[in-house]
């Protein structure tokens, strides 16, 4: 904990929760919850309010105690330890930034209470840090004189500058506009590639999780649903929590047929019956389930393609939105509708009322059981 | 007592109300800010501020515009010392309270929710009786043969009743008991508004319970602390009734005074001057205050 400036950065822990249970009177906030993070890899909890992600990320700080399970880095134990020996970095929800102090005062907070750092020592660190941060020449600033992108970064600096092996981060771009928090995460992925320090981010944000993380675990109702890294869960999320949380799914109930070689064959409930790729996991005839498919891989054409690898339905146009950057297509089948998304110069000019047909690979979508009593979103 | 209290609760409010109305939204300012104010602007006139001007009117006669009963007080020993006790006194019972109630009022912004409701019930209960009644409840146990004498003999600790009764120390304990509920509800107000993620944020940045109370949270309930201060000694100033029963004759305060050269020397010019002398006393008070501990200035005061 008290190491002499100049030396190596040390890398960051590694983190694992054991069976945490924590509860607030009668309500339940996490639930049984086991996560192995590495040493240096960026986590992101991700969930809707309520989901106990806030009170995961309390947990590890020390804020608040489990009732059950147990907190380990590296090997320690440290459930039991108050958060101001827990060695962490955190940057809060709207910062909490010490008001009556500087900026330069703010960031080097943590070098007085940590280190035996002192003087031109202690001012120089508190200045690297602040470089790494782009902050330079805000030192004598009072938090209330800065923007919400430079708090943000203040923050971001204070919670560096012990070089903690753990830091946490609880939704610190919430408070920022679209463009600001855009170009912080990219900044944020930037730093933690410098430092190597391990990152637990909690978000309700899905593209931030997915433009952030090296994991991200989606959690519900104080338990994790699916953990993994962004491409995993953005292609194959085993439910359809998962597949709606992490945004812009087509979701088509139906119930399963038959199942022939890799494909399972299932009734849509607009009455189509489509053939899709089973990847390998077994589901029993009749059972309920959800196809799944991503926007961006469906199809939308006049004529009817011809294509025996590929899942098609027909159906009318609904809406045709520019949106800039792509063109979005809501095409209504017989049980519901689904939406495509392509590159806007790619010529989806179409009409609401227009007679198309919508097609996808059938790789493309997945099948997800259907969950019972599970989520609430 | 009520006339230094009001000054002290007047000046900051008037701006916020104000701008409050002006920043209505989509509202322009029209009459009704009027009729809200009217009646207690006409109260505060009427049984306020004319009665004072008719006091200070009144201490300038004497067959004419006169400075007689001012060059008669600064130049009676007894009104300055009564003055310089009165100060004393009301330093001691601030110290007092803010000694006996910034833990309280910590306990109670920081406690857990059911602490904090019983403490509070606690320290408002007192409030609801009268400053009479306790005042010579104080008589009964301060005096002579009173249960602090009583207890202190009875534990071998002294040999003969002692009584503190009638001296500066009882009119200390008295008002300190009174004013404490004040202290602590000015404090607990200021110190509710300390964002207790600030005081997370020192803890998870490697500052302990204590360091994380000392760098975080006293620094930013100062605000609090000198208004709470402000409050208690400027109402201490002007007590009558409780250094009137506990109090001795040889350090009375100067509402004593007061009441002294009103009633029973019918006095009336001189107690007034007397009066206006306390008023501006207050008024300095505030003002120095208001200057010395300028919330801006506190913020931007602390260093490391």
């Amino acid at each position: 904990m008290q190491r002499p400036i100049g030396e190596e950065i040390p890398g960051g822990a590694a983190l694992r929760l054991e069976g945490l249970t924590k509860r607030f009177g009668t309500v339940v906030a996490v639930r049984e919850l086991s996560l192995a993070i590495p040493a240096g890899s960026f986590v992101t909890l991700l969930g809707p309010s309520g989901s106990g992600k806030t009170t995961t990320l309390n947990l590890i700080a020390g804020f608040h105690l489990p009732d059950a399970g147990e907190i380990f880095f590296d090997a320690q134990a440290v459930s039991r330890l108050s958060p101001h020996k827990r060695n962490i970095g955190m940057v809060f929800q709207n910062y909490a930034l010490f008001p009556h102090m500087t900026v330069e005062e703010n960031v080097a907070f943590p070098l007085r209470m940590r280190t035996p750092l002192g003087g031109p020592d202690r001012r120089r660190r508190v200045a690297e840090t602040l470089a790494l941060v782009q902050l330079a020449g805000l030192e004598r600033r009072y938090p209330r004189q800065l923007s919400g992108g430079q708090q943000q970064r203040v923050a971001m600096a204070r919670a560096l500058v012990s070089h903690p092996r753990l830091l946490l981060m609880d939704e610190p771009l919430g408070a920022l506009d679209k463009k600001l928090r855009e170009r912080l995460q990219l900044e944020i992925k930037a730093i933690h590639r410098r430092v190597g320090t391990t990152i637990v981010y909690v978000t309700h944000d899905q593209s931030e999780a997915l433009t952030l993380s090296d994991l991200v675990v989606v959690m519900d109702a104080g338990r994790i649903l699916q953990a993994g890294s962004p491409r995993a869960l953005y292609e194959s999320p085993d439910s359809e929590f998962v597949a709606d949380f992490l945004g812009g799914a087509n979701l088509m109930g139906g119930r399963v047929q038959a199942c022939t070689g890799g494909n399972v064959v299932v009734a849509l409930q607009g009455g189509e019956v489509v053939e899709v790729s089973a990847r390998g996991r077994p589901f029993p005839a009749q059972s309920r389930v959800q196809i799944m498919v991503r926007p961006e891989d469906v199809v939308v054409s006049r004529v009817v393609p011809d294509d025996a690898g590929s899942v098609v339905l027909k159906g009318t146009v609904v809406e045709a939105v520019y949106v800039g950057d792509a063109t979005k297509v809501v095409v209504a089948v017989g049980g519901g509708t689904v939406t495509a998304r392509s590159g806007a110069r790619q010529g989806m000019d179409f009409a609401p009322g227009e007679s198309v047909s919508v097609s996808w690979p059938r790789e493309a979508s997945r099948v997800l059981p259907t969950s019972v009593g599970e989520g609430d979103g | 007592m009520r006339s230094a209290g009001d000054v002290a609760g007047g000046a900051p409010s008037r701006g916020g109300i104000a701008e409050g109305w002006v920043a209505a939204p989509g509202r322009r300012p029209g009459l009704l800010p009027f009729i809200l104010l009217g009646p207690a602007v006409l109260w505060t006139f009427a049984f306020f501020l004319t009665p004072i001007a008719v006091m200070a009117w009144q201490s300038l006669q004497r067959g004419g515009l006169s400075l007689f009963y001012y060059r008669r007080l600064f130049a009676t020993p007894l009104y300055l010392s009564a003055m310089a006790t009165t100060f004393k006194i009301s330093l001691i019972v601030t110290a007092g309270c803010l000694l006996l109630g910034y833990p309280v009022a910590y306990l109670i912004a920081t406690g857990r929710p059911r602490v904090r409701g019983l403490v509070l019930l606690l320290v408002v209960i007192p409030y609801w009786l009268d400053f009479i009644v306790r005042s010579y409840s104080w008589m009964v146990l301060l005096g002579r043969m009173g249960l602090v004498s009583r207890t202190l003999m009875a534990l071998g600790l002294v040999s003969e009743p002692v009584s503190i009764l009638y001296t500066l120390w009882s009119v200390v304990i008295g008002m300190v008991q009174i004013l404490l509920p004040l202290m602590i509800l000015s404090l607990y107000g200021a110190m509710h508004g300390v964002d207790p993620r600030l005081v997370q944020a020192a803890a998870i940045h490697g500052a302990g319970p204590w360091q994380a109370f000392r760098t975080v949270f006293f620094p930013l309930s100062l605000p609090g602390v000198y208004g709470a201060c402000l409050l208690t000694f400027v109402v201490s100033m002007g007590f009558y009734i409780t250094p009137a029963l506990l109090g001795g004759r040889t350090e009375a305060m100067i509402s004593q005074l007061i009441y002294t050269l009103a009633s029973d020397m019918l006095d009336w010019q001189m107690a007034s001057a007397v009066s206006v002398l306390l008023l501006l006393a207050s008024l300095v008070v505030v003002l120095a205050y208001n200057r010395l501990f300028n919330i801006d200035r506190l913020w931007g005061g602390a260093t490391s």
